[in-house]
Order: C-alpha cells, then sequence, then structure tokens
C-alpha cells in the first residue's frame, strides 16, 4: 500500500490547535460550577444526593423517616466530631439543612438503607437499632446517640 | 535456570492466591472496613493500578494474569482427556470476539457507572467467576489462549495501549526457520497463535516467554507509534474511548446534574436507566467524532482515526486511574488493614465536598493528554494507511473534549 504524502505541520496549525484546547478547557470550567452549588432539585434534594443510586435513596429515605434515623447511632467513625449526634445528621440535620457526608460514606448509606429495609419488614425501632448495632458496631467510633426504649 | 515461562507461571500463582484471597473477602460483611473489602481491593487497587504496566509492555499483566494461568492449566489438562479441542480458533471464534470485546467493554462500564460493581461483593464474584469460567471454558473447546486473544476485554484493552508501551518481543533477526540446527531455537507453541519466529504483534502477546525460552525472539525496546487496527479493534478503541468518556463524566459535577436533570424527565424510579445510558452515549459520541472526523478530512480510513483515539483513551484511562488512586487508593488500603489486622481504629471521615482540585494531579493529567498529542502528531506518518489530518484532527478533537472534562473539579470518593 502507498504511504500517503503528509504535509509538514506548520507553526499556524499548531496555535490554532492550543487555541481548541484552551477555548475547551475554558469551556469547561465555567460547565464545571454547575452542580457545585447549593440549589436543591425538583424534588427536594441537594445535587450530590445523585452521586450513586444508594446515596439517592438514602437522602430520600433520610427526608421521609428522619425520627427513626434521628434515633440511631452512626457508626462511621463520624461520632469523632461533634455535629454528628446520630445517623440522620450524616443526611440532614434537625433544622433541615442537608449534609453532603451521607453521601460520601457507604456505611452510612448502607446503615440508611438496611433501617429501611427492616422498617418495611414491620421491625420496630427498638429491633432496628439492635440488629443496626450489632451488625455495624466495630466500623468506626460511635455516635452519641440516646438508647432506645 | 529457571525458565520464563516457569517464571511466569510461579506469578500467575501468586496473583491467583491474591485473587482467591480477594474473592473469599469478598463473600462476607465488612466488620470494621467502610465497604467490601474482597470487592473494592480488586477494583479501586488492582484495577486502576494495571494500565501503568502498559506503559513498560502493552500486555505484560497477561504474563502475571490468573486467569491467563487458568487457561494453561486446563489446556495441559485437556490433552488428555478432550481430543475433540480445535488446534486454533476459526474464523467464527474470530468474527464473534471482534463483536464481543467492544461490547464487553461497554457492558463492564454500566456495570461500574449503575451497578456499583466497585462496591458489591457478590457481582465481583459473579464477574470474576464469568471470566474464570470463560478462560477455562474455551480452553475445553480450544487449544491455546482462546480467551485471552479473543474474548478478554482488559487483555484487548491493554494490546491497544501495547502501541504506546517501550518494550516487545522481537523476533530473533535472522528469523529462525525450519531449517535451525539442533542447537538452534527449540519446538513451541505460541498460546496466542501467533508465529513468533516471523513476527509477534505486540497488539496479541500475552508474554507467556515460550518463544524466549525457545531462543525464538527476543525483548527489545520500541518507540510509541499507533498501530494499523482490524475493524474489531477499531470499534474497541472507539468504544473504549466512550467508555471512558462516561466515567471521566461521572468523576466531575456535571455527572449529578445531569443525572438530576434525567430524573426530572424521566422520574425518580429510572436512576439505573439514566446512568447505564452513559457508556452508550459516550460510546455514540466516540463514533460521532470519528464519523465527523471521516468526513470533513475526506478521509476514508475510520480505522486510522480509531487508531489515533488510542493514545487519548490510554491518556484518559492513566488519568482516571490516577484519580481513583488519589481519592480512594489509601481508604481502601487502610480498610483492607483494618479488617485483616487488629490496629486500633476510629473509623473514617470522608470529605464533606466530594469535588475537589488536586493542582499537581491536573497537571499530571493534561501532560498525559499533551503526551498523546505530540504522539500523534509526530508518529502519525507511520501508520500505514492514516491520511496527514486524520489522525491530527481525531487526537486534537478528543484530547480538548477529555481535557474539557478533566478541567472539572473532580471526585475524590470515588
Amino acid at each position: 500500500m502507498a504511504v500517503p504524502v503528509i504535509p509538514a505541520i506548520s507553526r499556524r496549525r499548531v496555535s490554532r490547535l492550543l487555541v481548541i484546547l484552551t477555548l475547551s478547557a475554558a469551556a469547561g470550567t465555567s460547565l464545571g460550577c454547575t452542580g457545585q452549588d447549593g440549589s436543591l432539585s425538583s424534588e427536594g434534594l441537594p445535587r450530590y444526593a445523585y452521586r450513586t443510586e444508594t446515596a439517592l435513596a438514602s437522602y430520600r429515605y433520610a427526608v421521609a423517616e428522619p425520627d427513626l434515623l434521628s434515633k440511631l447511632p452512626c457508626y462511621c467513625g463520624c461520632g469523632q466530631l461533634p455535629e454528628f449526634l446520630n445517623l440522620r445528621d450524616c443526611f440532614v440535620d434537625a433544622n433541615g439543612a442537608f449534609n453532603a457526608h451521607g453521601a460520601n460514606c457507604q456505611t452510612c448509606i448502607d446503615e440508611a438503607l438496611d433501617a429501611k429495609r427492616l422498617h418495611a419488614e414491620g421491625h420496630s425501632v427498638a429491633e432496628i437499632r439492635q440488629m443496626i448495632d450489632r451488625t455495624y458496631q466495630g466500623r468506626g467510633k460511635p455516635t452519641n446517640t440516646p438508647p432506645v426504649d | 535456570m529457571t525458565s520464563l515461562a516457569t517464571t511466569s507461571r510461579l506469578l500467575q500463582l501468586a496473583t491467583g492466591i491474591g485473587l482467591a484471597t480477594a474473592l473469599l473477602l469478598a463473600l462476607r460483611q465488612p466488620v470494621r472496613a467502610e465497604a467490601n473489602v474482597g470487592a473494592t481491593a480488586i477494583w479501586l487497587l488492582w484495577w486502576p493500578v494495571v494500565p501503568f504496566l502498559a506503559l513498560l509492555a502493552g500486555r505484560l499483566w497477561c504474563a502475571v494474569c490468573p486467569l491467563a494461568g487458568l487457561s494453561d492449566l486446563v489446556d495441559r489438562a485437556a490433552r488428555r482427556f478432550a481430543p475433540w479441542r480445535r488446534r486454533a480458533p476459526g474464523r467464527r471464534v474470530q468474527r464473534v470476539g471482534a463483536v464481543w470485546l467492544p461490547v464487553a467493554i461497554v457492558l463492564l462500564g454500566i456495570a461500574f457507572l449503575a451497578l456499583e460493581l466497585e462496591m458489591s461483593g457478590p457481582m465481583t464474584i459473579a464477574v470474576v467467576g464469568l471470566f474464570a469460567l470463560g478462560s477455562a471454558g474455551m480452553a475445553l473447546a480450544i487449544r491455546g489462549r482462546a480467551w485471552c486473544r479473543y474474548a478478554c476485554p482488559l487483555g484487548a484493552t491493554l494490546g491497544l495501549y501495547a502501541s504506546l508501551g517501550r518494550w516487545s518481543l522481537r523476533p530473533l533477526s535472522p528469523p529462525a526457520g525450519p531449517t535451525e540446527t539442533p542447537s538452534g531455537p527449540r519446538l513451541f507453541r505460541c498460546p496466542a497463535y501467533l508465529n513468533p519466529r516471523h513476527s509477534i504483534d505486540p497488539l496479541h502477546c500475552q508474554f507467556c516467554a515460550r518463544c524466549l525460552d525457545a531462543g525464538a525472539a527476543q525483548i527489545s525496546p520500541r518507540r510509541p507509534s499507533l498501530f494499523v487496527l482490524g475493524t474489531g479493534e477499531a470499534a474497541l478503541a472507539i468504544a473504549l474511548a466512550g467508555v471512558l468518556a462516561a466515567d471521566t463524566l461521572r468523576m466531575t459535577p456535571l455527572f449529578i446534574t445531569y443525572v438530576g436533570a434525567m430524573l426530572d424527565i424521566l422520574g425518580p424510579a429510572y436512576y439505573r436507566l439514566v446512568v447505564a445510558l452513559l457508556p452508550l452515549l459516550g460510546t455514540l459520541a466516540a463514533a460521532l467524532l470519528v464519523g465527523a472526523i471521516i468526513v470533513s478530512t475526506r478521509s476514508r480510513d475510520w480505522r486510522g482515526a480509531a487508531a489515533a483515539l488510542v493514545p487519548v483513551a490510554f491518556a484518559a484511562q492513566l488519568g482516571l486511574s490516577l484519580q481513583h488512586l488519589a481519592g480512594s487508593g489509601w481508604p481502601t488500603l487502610q480498610g483492607l488493614i483494618v479488617e485483616l489486622l487488629p490496629v486500633p481504629w476510629e473509623g473514617h471521615l470522608p470529605p464533606s465536598e466530594a469535588y475537589s482540585v488536586m493542582p499537581f494531579l491536573k497537571a499530571v493529567q493534561f501532560g498525559l493528554f499533551a503526551a498523546a498529542v505530540a504522539l500523534v502528531v509526530y508518529r502519525r506518518r507511520r501508520t500505514q494507511g492514516l491520511s496527514g489530518n486524520t489522525g491530527l484532527a481525531t487526537v486534537s478533537a478528543g484530547s480538548a473534549a477529555f481535557a474539557g472534562l478533566f478541567l472539572l473539579p473532580m471526585s475524590l470518593a470515588c
């Protein structure tokens, strides 16, 4: 097969290429601002809740059942920080302000989804607490959540 | 002296033990770690590291891959009890392989993006188990490493990157033929169906080292270049670039904006569908890019354009691997340590804001794309059939698209 004749690359062409790269980079940076703000989706959830399917399900459940999650300790290790008092705080605090911690923490997500499953199966809050304690104890320093009567 | 092939087998045994341990860990719930340590060890530690081996020599991993070792083991055992086996794959296997590999890459992309394969122990066991079954099953039907050559998506991907590796195997010059004296090269069978006495295609060479041991080939340095790709390989390069583009998008805040917007349209129950569309959309975008370049440069060589996409895909994969390792490498290692050793452990605190910019990492990632452009600019002339501007346009547009995404803040909680 004949090898095609290839024109040498001019400086102009290289500069054009650099301009294209710079412009696309600038466009990328400006687009990057989206999703970083504190705006909520039409569902009323923060954008970071959409990172994964399980994160989204956890945030939805935390909004739907804050009372249940507030009675469960979180075992991921966030108990090291004073602002985390229970599992609900990993997603949304008592004033309804969202927290991004839950979107990035598999333990919080797993705990919330386990609580959701157990609740759907008809277990009482005390039973859910017992099972969560049994499953997650040892993962990290727990939050200082009062025991359930 | 131990032969290189024996060394390779021993290393395969070692990686096989490592893989078996990871799979055993994947079977159980974590006790102290954040997530399933078996799954995360495989997908967040091993998987991002493997592409870097291609910088040395394309399919170097195959030399130590436990599944290649399994294929060899079954191949050897089947010599006695499976006389029906074919000596080499027929045309049909080759054609199915050419279609299967791009499809497998897209399916893997969907498994990672929509099903969180990297976190799921059962799914990890299923995927690795299917690969092992495929490897052993094909060795029962065809002699050699038919799985590795025609069906393994990882091997095929590393094979594409072989054009950019520093070393490859070459036949000893002058080529050793059948007239060799008894003191010359010994008889051997290449399990990848190559003829190492005449040429060794780096796309398919699996570094089993049998030709090296037989004295028919040598390791020789090479300069990074572009390969002439077959139809299946070109389709694989396009699918790979598309899936990597989808994964890059997943790592940026644009992803959550996309998911939120799509769920507003489709409804909240369609999360998996929305995310599973991404690798398909990415592949479609990569195919459209190649098509547009072919039309605009009036070239007919879409396979050449796909070949010029390989350095871009490699830069993207290395950049993503670095991002994954920076974000999840240490937490995953920490999870493994606390799960296996009785060390004190207070738990983990993930970053409150997952998206961040690490200037050094960004500089390295952009350096990778610059290297991809430079490679095509200076080496495209050696790619047979690739017309003057096609390669340049492909690598420029591909790199610009990826660089735009890599400029964004990226996730450190992969």
